[in-house]
């Protein structure tokens, strides 16, 4: 059996004896198994060689399979006494794996119960106890009546009816004895209830456990992010020196006066004693109290040269007038004028076809286109004179040369395309415009109706948004002006359009007067619209004017107007007159300017309300008239 | 003297106003109007009571619609 084993029967003991012929015991079986492979064999006999002692049992081994050459040496020299090996306490550790470990590990999300801050309370066990028991029956003592039953005595027949002696007067008989009185001690039908202890306040419920509850926020403090503040504009500064281009200083949103276009609009018509051509800038439109104020200064000397003329519009024939006087106020739409000329302009100014005979005045440079209504002759010897008057061309639009139309809007208009309607034949314009001033507003269809000629329907148009009528002194522009622009005791917000002194004016005359100080108004539409409640502002509102209907209140804005006009004209006003030559600051003042007039160092704030021009050439004066408020 | 005479004539002259008013009592041969700044006038004429009329010169004219107020400041 081929084996590289080599098994040895028997351990010798370690020691340093010699041992010889000591034969190991026989056993087939050993040297049966004591083999050797060949080719471990070279290798172990190099190793093993003896010099000293002797190896049992390995001749015939060896020599069955392979030349067995062993050689064991024994070396007695050597200590193979128990030993320790010197050996060091400590080892050489291993390095540690070098991972990267954080200090601390990311701990598992605990769960978040949301659980509440209180616990339930446990319900303390009560046992349902009453405070009283029942009464037990046999407590109750006997009922014992203080008094016996009586015995009732005999009732003896006796005659109802005696003689009346009073020996025999029957004895009084009670059907009851006297009863007898039982010992009375102390009782009482009922006893008190035995009161049981009474239980221990006990609260049902404990004092709950304060749980830990972690609040999380889904949201936490935002962090503010930059918001750049863009400024369109630049701090200004003085320009820098040298040239440099700047791009244009207009405010945005300025619309200048010169818009580029071929259109030449004249303010003015062409004056026969001045060269001068006026134009109109189309944007101006100033209401009072917004423009710049004129002041007019003091001076020593008024220095004034006047000019006037009268010419027929027609011819452009100069009339030789004397006495010429145009006066307009704000209940008057158009201007009304008289003159004095010679009798010999008669046919001049009367026009042999029925047509219209038209003048123009001009005074100062102002021009005034005029109407011939009345002509009226007066003579004596050696004099002829014409007195002649009329109104302004404006008379075109009322009776007696205007028809009498009804008018109605059958559809939903403006205020103010109602009054443009009205000034339309069949539609086709009259060529009058409109210089609408006031707050528009809208009149529902049906709401409109008026017969009358036109200019009278402007004036119904203009009288329920509180404002009146002014006709252009020469030109086809009917203008709606607000009675009052702001109430009277708003009007220190304004700026005046003229500032004049006591020493420009000729005259002087104040009249007060005094209206009722009325506070609040209604006014109502008629078939439609609303009833506009119009109070003053921080008034009580108790003094309620006179109700004012109107068909064309058809919106907060025409019944707000309206109030204005009715609850500013109250109060004590005072009426200036000033006579003033016309300057050629001023010009001469239309109806509806904001007069600042200083007198002894008192300032008269008011509205013009009228105005009279006299002009008796060289003199020429105006005379107008101012509305203050208060005292 | 104001300045237009024929405004000052006009103010001579009696011009009754349209008013508007709503009835609140009814009575033999006249009605009780409320005017809506609470002023009560009897006016001729006959009217359901309730009901919004026109009023001029003390007679009622004829129904009036019911208007919605709108207060107004100024």
């Amino acid at each position: 059996m081929p084996a590289t084993d080599l098994r040895f029967f028997k351990r010798l003991p370690v020691t340093t004896a010699l041992r010889f012929n000591e034969v190991p015991p026989p056993s087939v079986d050993i040297y049966n198994t004591a083999t050797m492979d060949a080719t471990r064999a070279v290798g172990a006999t190099a190793a093993i060689s003896t010099y000293l002692g002797y190896l049992a049992g390995m001749d015939a081994a060896i020599g069955v399979s392979a030349v067995a050459n062993l050689t064991a040496y024994y070396d007695n020299s050597v200590n193979r006494a128990p030993h320790l090996n010197a050996a060091s306490v400590w080892e050489v550790a291993d390095p540690a794996p070098a991972s990267i470990a954080a200090p601390h590990r990311v701990s598992a999300k605990a769960e978040a119960n949301p659980t509440p801050a209180i616990a339930d309370g446990l319900r303390v066990e009560q046992t349902p106890a009453i405070a009283w028991r029942d009464t037990d029956h046999s407590q109750r003592p006997a009922l014992s009546l203080p008094w016996g039953e009586a015995l009732r005595r005999a009732a003896s027949v006796a005659e109802s009816w005696r003689d009346l002696f009073r020996g025999q007067r029957p004895a009084v008989v009670a059907s009851f004895t006297e009863a007898n009185s039982n010992p009375v001690w102390l009782t009482d039908a009922w006893q008190d209830r035995h009161r049981r202890p009474r239980p221990a306040l006990v609260v049902p419920w404990g004092e709950g456990k304060r749980l830990a509850r972690s609040l999380t926020a889904s949201f936490g403090a935002g962090s503010p992010r930059l918001v750049y503040v863009r400024v369109p504009w630049q701090e200004a500064r003085r320009p820098p020196p040298g040239t440099s281009l700047h791009g244009s200083t207009e405010p945005p949103g300025h619309v200048p006066c010169y818009v580029p276009n071929t259109l030449l609009r004249f303010w003015d018509l062409a004056s026969t004693v001045s060269l001068d051509l006026r134009f109109r800038c189309p944007n101006v439109n100033p209401g009072p109290g917004t423009g710049e104020t004129i002041v007019i200064p003091i001076r020593r000397v008024y220095m004034q040269i006047n000019t006037q003329s009268l010419v027929l519009a027609s011819t452009g024939q100069q009339i030789m007038a004397s006495g010429l006087s145009l006066s307009i106020d704000v209940d008057s739409w158009v201007w009304g004028w008289s003159a004095s000329v010679p009798g010999a302009y008669l046919p001049l100014l009367q026009d042999a076809g029925g047509g219209r005979v038209e003048l123009i005045a001009t005074l100062n440079g102002t021009a005034f286109r005029l109407a011939v209504e009345s002509v009226a002759r007066n003579r004596r010897f050696g004099s002829s004179t014409l007195k002649i008057s009329g109104r302004g061309r404006a008379a075109w639009l009322a009776a007696p040369y205007a028809d009498i139309v009804t008018r109605s809007n059958a559809e939903a208009m403006t205020a103010q395309q109602l009054l443009a309607d009205a000034l339309t034949v069949n539609g086709v314009s009259i060529g009058w415009t409109i210089d609408w001033q006031i707050t528009d507003w809208l009149v529902p269809a049906g709401a409109w109706s008026h017969t009358g000629t036109a200019i009278e329907a402007a004036l119904a148009i203009a009288e329920a948004g509180g404002a009146y009528i002014q006709a252009h002194r020469n030109s086809q522009i009917l203008s709606v002006l607000p009675r009052y622009p702001l109430p009277p005791w708003q009007w220190n917000t304004l700026t005046p359009d003229f500032q004049l002194p006591e020493d420009v004016c000729v005259t002087e005359g104040i009249e007060w007067v005094e209206k009722p100080a009325y506070n609040t108004v209604f006014v109502s539409g008629q078939s439609g619209g609303l009833v506009g409640h119009v109070t003053v502002q921080g008034s009580a509102g108790d003094k309620a004017a006179p109700m004012v209907t109107d068909p064309l209140t058809t919106h907060a804005d025409a019944a707000r107007q309206r109030g204005i006009a009715v609850l500013s004209d109250t109060g004590v006003q005072r009426n200036v007159m000033l006579s003033l030559p016309v300057l050629p600051e001023t010009g001469i003042i239309p109806p509806g300017k904001l007069v600042s007039y200083i007198e002894g160092g008192r300032t008269h704030l008011g509205l013009t309300r009228s105005v009279q021009v006299a002009a008796n050439f060289p003199k020429l004066r105006q005379t107008i008239g101012v509305e203050c408020h208060g005292l | 003297m104001g300045y237009n005479l024929y405004r000052d004539l006009r103010s001579l002259l009696p011009a009754p106003r349209l008013l508007i008013g709503t009835v609140t009592a009814v009575e033999a041969g006249k009605v009780m109007v409320t005017l809506p700044d609470g002023a009560v006038l009897s006016a001729r004429g006959a009217a359901a009571l309730g009901s919004t009329v026109y009023i001029r010169d003390g007679a009622i004219e004829g129904p009036a619609p019911v208007l919605t107020v709108v207060g107004i400041e100024i």
